[in-house]
């Protein structure tokens, strides 16, 4: 156990990359072992890609890449700025709202990020926010944007675990829900403080205007959670689904792919896809080596005999999530963590579908943590400022999720009411 | 030769681009055909979720060898921002390439041991044997092995494989 995990550690801090250093570690592991035969290097690679859970990847990546024109963000951040833009805190609420609906038509964190902040950062400053004040709002939005479904950090820890991603997407609703209002509330509070003054009050033929030119875009997510939590489509079924209506919606109806566009989409969705399977071919190579020497069991019963609990072991898990994921880029860390933390959450009786939005609800923290998050980089790239001058910004909003992140953990509930009225998930001994 | 090896990158690094805009193109039309078929038709196709599958394999093999063109696998990069002088930062480059192509070796030997066993399997659906999927995987790391000589001959043996790109044209 110790040789391939030693293996391991020492290889991702030479910088190897995650797919490469769980893959390696696994083929030292085995090495060591009498009899087995290193041809189930390809065999488990082969079998972890050979999925048709796993399609959604692509599909999903592919509909981000196919929705990420200008246009579709100028379009969703008008829809939010008329309907938001006059409370107290006006751009910052706009922010927030924007990012829930870009989030639901996107399935990753960095393109909301960049999509979100490449339009409402200038628009922000026009309005005497500061560069730091500005990008800290789209981060911790950011961040509380993952929870929204669809969300690829979903997909993949559903199918690495067998959880439902079904479960996972409608588990995510309320969690974005409380992340979105918490965020709110700082931000108005922050804004009153600020003196800064909310936008005029829009008619209602102009909120009509906007919602009608945001309508095909807004239909993504309708799509999508109608066709699953309706128990239509598949999630792999209901992504390509989303792919190819964001292809239609984006040459017929907003004329804005153009065939450069689309060969670069495609090309970016295979190299894409092709980084993240990878990471899951070795991370399925690893978590086989670390099953059959059972390492997750050791692990549970040194835990147990510290005292510690599920409790424990959660606090713990938030924690250890918090700077791996600000390290490894989050999905990566992910894949890394999940060999030895997802069977020692079961060990120890702690829900799958609890642990993985708990999961993803520190994974946009930890995105957007200075100074390593890579999140935070992009949004400081839009917006011009420095780490050290949005850090000051930032740290209030991150503290608030992180106090949210820790409601999350500890009442279970909010993770099932929603899944489980609707019927997708039925909690163990409940 | 280090010219020849060059161009040679430049050229497979373009048909990896052209096979995954094919690829990704068919793996979507086939399974939204899936789709549309049980939906919409009384008719369903059978064979496309298999199809879907063994592109998927051959997707993620081309695109990991393409990440490693344009730099874009995933690694913990502090040690070699910590690494103040040149040898240190040469021997962490040194160990991580040897590391990994120490796995796309071992990828590569398993992976042709399994395309020629597989050559007696059929698939369920299709009229192929598994070879033609499992053929994917040592094509993918010798591949990903070419690029990752490039790499050395550009720019050094002690240079990192992720470090950032200085000959990726985007992608």
């Amino acid at each position: 156990m110790t040789a391939s995990l030693a293996v391991f550690l020492a290889a991702i801090a030479l910088g190897v990359p995650i797919a490469f250093a769980l893959g390696g570690a696994a083929v030292i592991g085995l090495m060591l072992m009498d009899g087995v035969p290193l041809n189930v290097v390809a065999t488990r690679t082969f079998g972890a890609i050979d999925s048709f859970t796993l399609l959604a990847i692509p599909f999903f990546i592919l509909a981000g890449e196919l929705m990420e024109t200008g246009g579709i963000s100028q379009r969703l951040m008008t829809l939010a700025r008329v309907l938001v833009g006059h409370v107290r805190g006006g751009l910052g609420n706009v922010v927030i709202v924007g990012m829930v609906f870009f989030s639901g038509i996107s399935g990753s964190t960095q393109a909301d990020a960049a999509a979100v902040g490449s339009v409402m950062i200038p628009s922000m400053k026009r309005h005497g926010y500061s560069a730091a004040r500005a990008a800290a709002i789209v981060a911790a939005a950011a961040g509380m944007g993952i929870l929204v479904p669809p969300c690829l950090t979903m997909v993949v820890y559903g199918s690495v675990t067998n959880t439902s991603i079904g479960a996972l997407f409608a588990a995510g609703f309320l969690p974005a829900a409380l992340m979105a209002f918490a965020l709110m509330a700082h931000q108005m509070i922050d804004a009153r403080r600020a003196g800064l003054v909310p936008e005029e009050r829009s008619s209602w033929a102009e909120r009509a205007r906007a919602f009608g030119s945001a309508l095909w875009a807004l239909l993504t997510p309708v799509i999508i959670f109608g066709g699953i939590l309706g128990g239509v489509f598949t999630p792999t079924e209901a992504a390509v689904v989303a792919a190819v209506y964001a292809l239609v919606v984006g040459v017929f109806i907003y004329r804005e792919i153009k065939p450069a566009f689309l060969y670069r989409a495609l090309v970016r969705t295979g190299v894409t896809s092709g980084i993240v399977m990878l990471m899951i071919a070795g991370a399925n190579i690893f978590a086989w080596l670390m099953t059959v020497e059972q390492v997750p069991q050791t692990l549970a019963k040194l835990l147990q005999a510290a005292g510690g609990g599920p409790t424990l072991f959660l606090v713990l898990s938030v924690l250890v999530f918090l700077v791996l994921f600000a390290l490894l880029d989050g999905l990566p860390g992910m894949l890394m963590i999940t060999p030895v933390f997802v069977p020692l959450a079961q060990q120890l009786g702690v829900d799958l579908l609890h642990y993985g939005i708990v999961m993803t609800t520190v994974m946009g923290i930890s995105l957007f943590l200075p100074p390593l998050g890579v999140g935070l980089f992009i949004v400081l790239g839009i917006a011009g400022a420095s780490v050290k001058e949005v850090t000051v910004h930032l740290l209030p909003y991150l503290a608030t999720m992180l106090v949210v992140a820790l409601v999350i953990a500890f009442v279970p509930w909010i993770t099932y009411v929603v899944p489980v009225s609707l019927g997708l998930y039925k909690v163990p001994g409940m | 030769m280090k010219r020849a090896i060059l161009a040679i990158d430049r050229a497979l690094g373009l048909v990896e681009s052209v096979l995954l805009a094919v690829l990704v193109a068919a793996i979507t039309a086939v399974t939204f055909a899936q789709v549309f078929s049980r939906y919409i038709t009384a008719d369903p196709i059978i064979w496309s979720e298999e199809v879907a599958r063994y592109l998927f394999v051959w997707i993620t093999m081309i695109g990991a060898a393409a990440a490693f063109r344009l730099r874009g696998h995933f690694g913990l990069d502090i040690l070699r921002r910590w690494a103040r002088s040149d040898s240190v930062s040469t021997l962490l480059g040194l160990l991580t390439s040897i590391f990994v192509a120490g796995f796309l070796v071992v990828l590569l030997i398993a992976g042709i041991n399994e395309t020629v066993q597989a050559s007696g399997q059929f698939s369920s659906a299709l009229p192929i044997t598994l070879m033609v999927p499992y053929l994917a995987l040592p094509v993918g790391a010798a591949a990903a092995l070419f690029h990752l000589l490039a790499h050395w001959v550009q720019a050094g043996a002690g240079a990192h494989p992720l470090d950032a790109p200085d000959h990726a044209e985007g992608s």
